[in-house]
């Protein structure tokens, strides 16, 4: 039998079908009206918004080549940041095996409906991406029309072929569904591009002195081996009229990208097959039982018997599964990012040691803690994934009181003590370290420690977790649902960023920041110990 | 002259790492036969239906699906099995008709033929109302109602039914016994792997008990009884699996209960 293209289309249409549904028309009755727009159009108006600003930002600062290099750079590392965190999603499926394995359908033919299905997902949101900076792009000094179209190729072509790329860096390896190690090493990938991101955007808003644009105009020597400095010169001599010699590199662009699509579709299948027939490798070694470790610190996370399980149990998905760790990194990553800044750019003062003429500015050592408070809801909102999402009926069905709050109150304990505590510990070592004041480091934590608490308490209800483990993840799903708390849980975070500006000045208005801090955060437990209580008297009744 | 086997299994061995899960496992299933595959939990069971199915492949022996060795001729061997997987995986995002359209199509059945086959399963298993909303939203009888039909609808000539009967109220369970035995009096083979002795013991033409990796009992169904006195299928399934070796008193168990 050989591939049929029968069997592509049919596969292809279905996977379409599935990806436009999404995971809450799954769940149309009986859901919220709110929650029918499928989590792959979140990312869409994001990407939409993000691409619309930063090509704003740059209008009128910059030339064509700068311009086109910067909006070529941010598309293309979404795209691949979209195809690593969402992999199992995007490129590889294990319920495909499960499902369809016993099909007779041709390995290629199978390949080749996944890769037009990603196709599909990274050419929806290059259109996204591309839409509003090859429009604006036509209007800068030295462009014109033809920028729109030639800039839309470019861009796709980069956006195909860089997440093509990592696809190829991840089936070099043989499919063993068990081990996470590579996923790890993109995952820390994924990381350094974040800090490239932050990096550059921040060096564009901060630019008061021009530095973008003269870096930017006499480059160094290195960004000339960036891939998307070339794509970005090409379109430059497309629209600047060296249009006969670019036709042919354009020509050449294109047959890259289609052998890279053909290259990637002969590793697939391969690696399809390998995923077929690989659970062979699955090796029938003892999984280690729960360190004492663990139960030590569920014992002192939770406060009686029914949530010390509930405890221990997120903590062990936390350690075992790695599509969490995955989903968990970027976030560390951002921070990562705006601390190497803030330590690169001088931005890293100490806001309470009051300001003279030589002192360093504060605004990045505010910055970082503040969006670590912005990154918990976005923590705690990723325990609400897994791919055995269906075992979630156990916690469901268990007596864990209404709504199931206690496994929900157990996220928020993990995520704050155990993922932002160590966090914080190290911004306070580096923070004293720098300021050689740990008393100013400690009172800087301890108020950025009570905002994540706060904003826990905010997430529980923002983001409806009620059950963690208990959705699959769709398409978009991770970043979709969550953006309009995060947009608001932002509003909220930079304020009170700024409050704490003006309220270091002096250490009474501090005291008083405080003093708001702690109403706050008496006001969020007040809000929320009604049915916790409620349900720990039910539980301790029974 | 009997007629060839359709399902011929040789010398079939299967690992798991260091775990041995089969160990040279040898059964044929021929035209007409309804064979039941027991055994216990860990068994390997599963293992030899993955491997039958070619979603496993094994560490040595031979599997021959109507004449094609699944090793060599894998899609060939595939498209002469309807099978019926443990736990009914089945996209939940299309919907039962969605879903067995597609089944349909990549097993190349006719567009006519495969709307007729459809259209009967469904109202066979009383599903018309329920087929045309999203399997996400099925209930487990209903989910496992749409993966039968699925695998009778291509009409393949061997049918492996792992725990079919899971999950099916009792009128569906008894139109799934009545479409076998029937399919069986018409040339087809079937192999019918189930823990419900009771079914097994009535349907079934020929059992094989497998343990720890080996066949240990491969006879006519009859004979298998005349094992135990008391002519009950459950006393030589422990008998020839000796399940007490724990030596728990469930008695204990009970009230400590």
């Amino acid at each position: 039998m050989s591939t049929k293209p029968s069997h592509f289309r049919l596969l292809l249409r279905t996977f379409l079908l599935m990806d436009l549904r999404g995971q809450h028309y799954a769940r149309a009755t009986g859901a919220k009206p709110g929650e029918l727009i499928p989590p792959l159009y979140w990312v869409i108006g994001q990407y939409l918004f993000i691409s619309a600003v930063t090509a704003i930002a740059l209008f009128g600062r910059v030339d064509v080549l700068p311009y086109t290099f910067v909006m070529l750079t941010l598309s293309a590392l979404l795209s691949i940041s979209a195809v690593v965190v969402e992999f199992n999603e995007v490129a590889l499926n294990f319920t495909d095996t499960q499902v369809i394995g016993h099909i007779p359908v041709h390995r290629r033919a199978y390949a080749a409906a996944r890769i037009a299905n990603l196709i599909f997902y990274l050419l929806l949101f290059s259109v996204a991406l591309v839409i509003f900076p090859a429009i604006i792009g036509a209007a800068l000094r030295g462009s014109d029309w033809s920028y729109t179209l030639v800039y839309a190729f470019a861009a796709c072509c980069a956006n195909l072929i860089f997440p093509l790329l990592a696809i190829l860096l991840y089936t070099l390896r043989p499919p063993e569904p068990d081990k996470s190690d590579f996923r790890d090493v993109m995952a820390w990938t994924q990381i350094v591009l974040a800090l490239v991101v932050f990096y550059g955007a921040q060096m564009m808003l901060r630019d008061g002195q021009h530095r973008l644009e003269m870096f930017l105009s006499y480059p160094p020597a290195w960004m000339h081996w960036v891939p998307t400095w070339w794509l970005a010169q090409w379109v430059t001599e497309m629209v600047q009229g060296n249009a006969p010699a670019g036709l042919l590199w354009g020509a050449v662009i294109a047959l890259l990208t289609v052998a890279l699509l053909a290259f990637t579709l002969y590793r697939l299948a391969s690696f399809y097959r390998a995923i077929r027939t690989g659970y062979e490798h699955l090796s029938a070694e003892r999984t280690p039982a729960p360190s004492r470790g663990i139960q030590l610190l569920s014992g002192w996370l939770a406060s009686g018997r029914a949530q010390r399980s509930s405890v221990q149990f997120v903590l062990l998905l936390l350690r075992r599964d790695p599509d969490l760790r995955m989903r968990m990194l970027p976030q560390v990553a951002t921070l990562a990012a705006l601390v190497l800044l803030g330590l690169m750019t001088g931005q890293m003062g100490n806001p309470f040691a009051g300001g003279g003429s030589t002192a360093q500015s504060p605004s990045m050592a505010i910055a970082v803690v503040q969006i670590l408070v912005i990154s918990v809801p976005m923590l705690m909102h990723n325990f609400l994934y897994s791919r055995d999402f269906e075992s979630s009926w156990l916690l469901w069905s268990a007596p864990a009181g209404p709504r199931g709050s206690l496994h929900a109150h157990s996220v928020r304990r993990v995520v704050l003590w155990l993922v932002v505590l160590p966090v914080c510990l190290v911004l306070g070592l580096v923070f004293a370290w720098r300021w050689q004041d740990p008393v100013s480091a400690l009172l800087h934590l301890g108020l950025g420690w009570l905002q994540c608490v706060i904003i826990s308490y905010v997430a529980l209800e923002g983001i409806g977790l009620k059950v963690p483990f208990s959705e699959p993840l769709a398409k978009g799903g991770l970043s979709g649902k969550v953006a309009p708390l995060l947009a608001a849980v932002a509003t909220g975070a930079t304020f009170l960023g700024f409050l704490e500006f003006f309220a270091a000045q002096k250490l009474l208005y501090t005291a008083i920041f405080a003093v708001l801090l702690l109403c706050l955060f008496a006001f969020a437990k007040f809000k929320d110990g009604g049915s916790f209580v409620f349900q720990k008297n039910n539980l301790s009744k029974s | 002259m009997p007629a060839a086997p359709l399902l011929q299994v040789s010398n079939l061995f299967l690992r798991y790492g260091k775990f041995e899960a089969l160990k040279g496992i040898h059964f044929t299933v021929h035209p007409g036969e309804i064979v039941g595959y027991l055994g216990p939990n860990g068994a390997g069971k599963s293992s030899t239906v993955k491997v039958l199915t070619g979603l496993l492949t094994p560490g040595g022996g031979s599997v021959e699906v109507c004449g094609h060795n699944v090793a060599n001729q894998t899609l060939a061997a595939q498209a002469c099995i309807g099978y019926v997987p443990e736990s009914a995986p089945a996209y939940s995002l299309l919907t039962g008709l969605e879903y067995l359209s597609l089944v349909a199509g990549l097993y190349d059945v006719p567009s006519d033929k495969a709307e007729a086959n459809i259209k009967m399963l469904i109202e066979t298993f009383d599903m018309q109302k329920v087929a045309p909303r999203l399997i996400h939203t099925y209930s487990k009888g209903q989910r496992q109602k749409i993966v039968l039909c699925a695998a009778l609808l291509h009409e393949p000539q061997v049918l492996i039914l792992d725990e079919p009967l899971d999950g099916l109220d009792v009128d569906s369970a008894r139109k799934v016994k009545e479409i076998v035995t029937g399919l069986a009096a018409r040339g087809r083979a079937v192999l019918f792997c189930s823990h419900t002795l009771e079914i097994v013991q009535k349907l079934c033409t020929r059992i094989i008990i497998l343990n720890e990796g080996r066949v240990v009992a491969d006879q006519p169904t009859e004979e298998i009884l005349n094992r135990s006195q008391d002519h009950n299928l459950e006393s030589v399934f422990s008998q020839l699996t000796k399940p007490d070796k724990g030596n728990t008193d469930i008695q204990q168990v009970i009230a400590a209960l």
